[in-house]
């Protein structure tokens, strides 16, 4: 996802002479291609994440397209009230750049992981948040860029994410759903690169004859709402997965309209527990320590569709 | 000057931060008078000179000087603080065009000035932009990232201005923090570093046009008095706080055109 999302950014700084390319002193080699272009639109501004965010809005105002990077915690938690104040309340066009969302720096412990950004920028009023699911969708974000009227929240993973759009579909739309299955059992509702442990639940789930959907959000605010009433208005079962900590995330947002709604859908959230780990682990250790990887996803699925046939059955 | 001060006491019935406001209004009033490239009918203008208030807290200062030279309804001064209107306690963000953006929280504006700094040069605008800090908002970190970003930007468009009163909303500075000299730090960072009487129109005319010596930004610390026109107020932490009403405002007045 990194390197694709460096390799669209190319593309647009090419195109577009108002593009600024900031960084807290991350992506060592990553932007050299911008800086051969055109080296006073790339600025280091060092280990500084609070001031870089209020020098883009700055920027925005005198009409340029700054794109902030650093990893994850670092571009949001840390310089958060200037996201608030500086980009959200000022309305500035700037597009905040995490890489390494989720467990993606699975190894280097907490102070790296990016588990609670989406609540706590979600919270913002005005912003745009995107978690794309492959490169595909983080290429399709950084176009999107210019056609904002405000600031947005790009939530990469790290690198070697598998392009899940070249089975799925060729050209994705970020701003939609995507909705891919029958729903004969249910629907699992997931946002982001954690699509790609979801999908491979599915196909164990396949093996078993059970037949969920799969709707992936590439966009969580705005919320689609109306889209997600949609789904829950069959009375199915419906289980949220997300590389996040439960609070403020997709499975709040989807529970609420799933207790506003009344249909009585079998529910059930997937998260990450609040807790820090408490030893040194990988991304897929820390997804199973999470119960967030692909086997636990299928069997918490399976439970929740049995419920749910038990009940049909009353 | 009084014209201003009889405004921001006006004002000040209804909240707090007088003596701030009372302390920064010279400089501001010398920015939009006699400093700035910009004028009520060039405000839609990208290639214009900026203000951004970084203490947002001083906003009565910058209302009544607006209100004096045609950027705001002189009556829109009335309606401060009170519900619905668009002077709020801090200024709003997005409904007043001369007001750059929303401050309050401290250690916002600096970095923001800088950032719109860069992008004058990057889009080859002649364009100089002026923020005011509080000495007491040197405190915040953020200020000092703000602070050596600009140093490797040939920002000689950037002039920071500090009120320099000595005194921040619960006691001396140096007290807060002894050891701080301010005009030595902005040194350290590159700045050019010039001072004067913030009290002194003519003086502040002359200084803050000035063009910068080097390619470097500049910090003009203006040496001021808290609560500065009105005598019982000066140098008093209590007026930080407290709304002047009733025989305070008449005394504030009265010691205000006494002079």
């Amino acid at each position: 996802m990194r390197d694709a999302f460096f390799s669209e950014l190319l593309t647009l700084y090419k195109q577009d002479e108002r593009v600024v390319f900031l960084t807290g002193d991350l992506g060592f080699k990553l932007f050299d291609t911008l800086r051969d272009h055109a080296p006073d639109r790339v600025i280091n501004c060092g280990l500084r994440e609070a001031g870089m965010v209020g020098y883009a809005a700055g920027m925005a105002k005198m009409g340029l397209l700054p794109f902030v990077y650093s990893i994850v915690p670092f571009i949001t938690l840390r310089c958060l009230e200037q996201i608030k104040i500086d980009l959200c309340y000022n309305r500035s066009r700037v597009v905040v750049v995490g890489v390494g969302g989720g467990f993606a720096y699975g190894s280097n412990a907490s102070t790296h992981h990016g588990v609670d950004d989406i609540g706590v920028i979600s919270c913002l009023p005005g912003m745009t948040v995107w978690t794309p699911a492959d490169p595909h969708e983080v290429r399709e974000c950084v176009r999107a860029a210019s056609r904002l009227s405000g600031p947005a929240y790009l939530r990469l993973g790290r690198n070697n994410e598998p392009n899940l759009h070249s089975v799925y579909n060729d050209q994705p739309d970020i701003e939609q759903p995507l909705f891919f299955g029958e729903a004969r059992d249910g629907v699992i509702v997931t946002c982001g690169f954690i699509l790609h442990e979801v999908l491979r639940a599915v196909e164990m789930l396949n093996s078993q004859e059970n037949y969920p959907s799969v709707v992936r959000l590439s966009t969580l605010r705005p919320f689609p709402d109306d889209y997600i009433r949609d789904i829950i208005g069959n009375g199915k079962p419906i289980m949220t997965v997300e590389e996040h900590v439960s609070t403020g995330g997709l499975g709040h947002q989807v529970a609420a309209l799933v207790a506003e709604e009344g249909k009585g859908n079998p529910f059930r959230m997937l998260s990450i527990p609040l807790a820090f780990p408490d030893t040194c682990m990988s991304r897929e250790a820390l997804l199973a320590w999470a119960g967030l990887d692909p086997a636990t996803i299928a069997t918490d699925f399976k439970s929740l569709g049995a419920a749910y046939a038990m009940r049909q059955q009353l | 000057m009084k014209i201003l001060r009889n405004d921001i006491l006006a004002m000040a019935e209804r909240t707090g931060h007088v003596a701030v406001a009372l302390s920064c209004v010279d400089i501001i009033a010398a920015l939009y008078l006699s400093v700035m490239n910009i004028s009520p009918d060039s405000i839609e203008d990208v290639e214009r000179d900026y203000f951004i208030l970084s203490k947002g807290h001083g906003c009565m200062a910058l209302y009544a000087v607006l209100a004096r030279t045609g950027y705001l309804d002189l009556k829109a001064l009335d309606s401060y603080a009170r519900d619905g209107s668009l002077l709020a306690e801090h200024p709003l963000a997005g409904k007043i065009p001369a007001i750059e953006c929303a401050t309050g929280a401290l250690g916002h504006g600096l970095a923001i000035a800088v950032g719109m700094a860069k992008g004058a040069r990057l889009q080859h605008l002649n364009s100089r932009i002026f923020v005011l800090l509080g000495d007491g908002e040197c405190d915040e970190g953020s200020v000092w990232e703000a602070a050596a970003l600009a140093g490797s930007g040939n920002l000689d468009n950037l002039v920071a201005v500090v009120d320099w009163n000595g005194l921040q909303a619960c006691g001396a500075c140096t007290d807060v923090s002894p050891r701080i000299h301010l005009p030595d730090c902005w040194k350290a960072f590159g700045w050019e570093v010039a001072e004067v009487d913030g009290h002194d129109f003519d003086e502040l005319v002359k200084v803050l046009s000035r063009p910068n010596m080097s390619p470097m930004p500049r910090v003009v610390f203006c040496r001021t008095v808290k609560g500065k026109g009105v005598d019982f107020m000066e140098g008093d932490l209590e007026w930080h706080y407290r709304p002047v009403r009733g025989s305070e405002r008449d005394e504030a007045l009265r010691r205000l055109r006494d002079a």
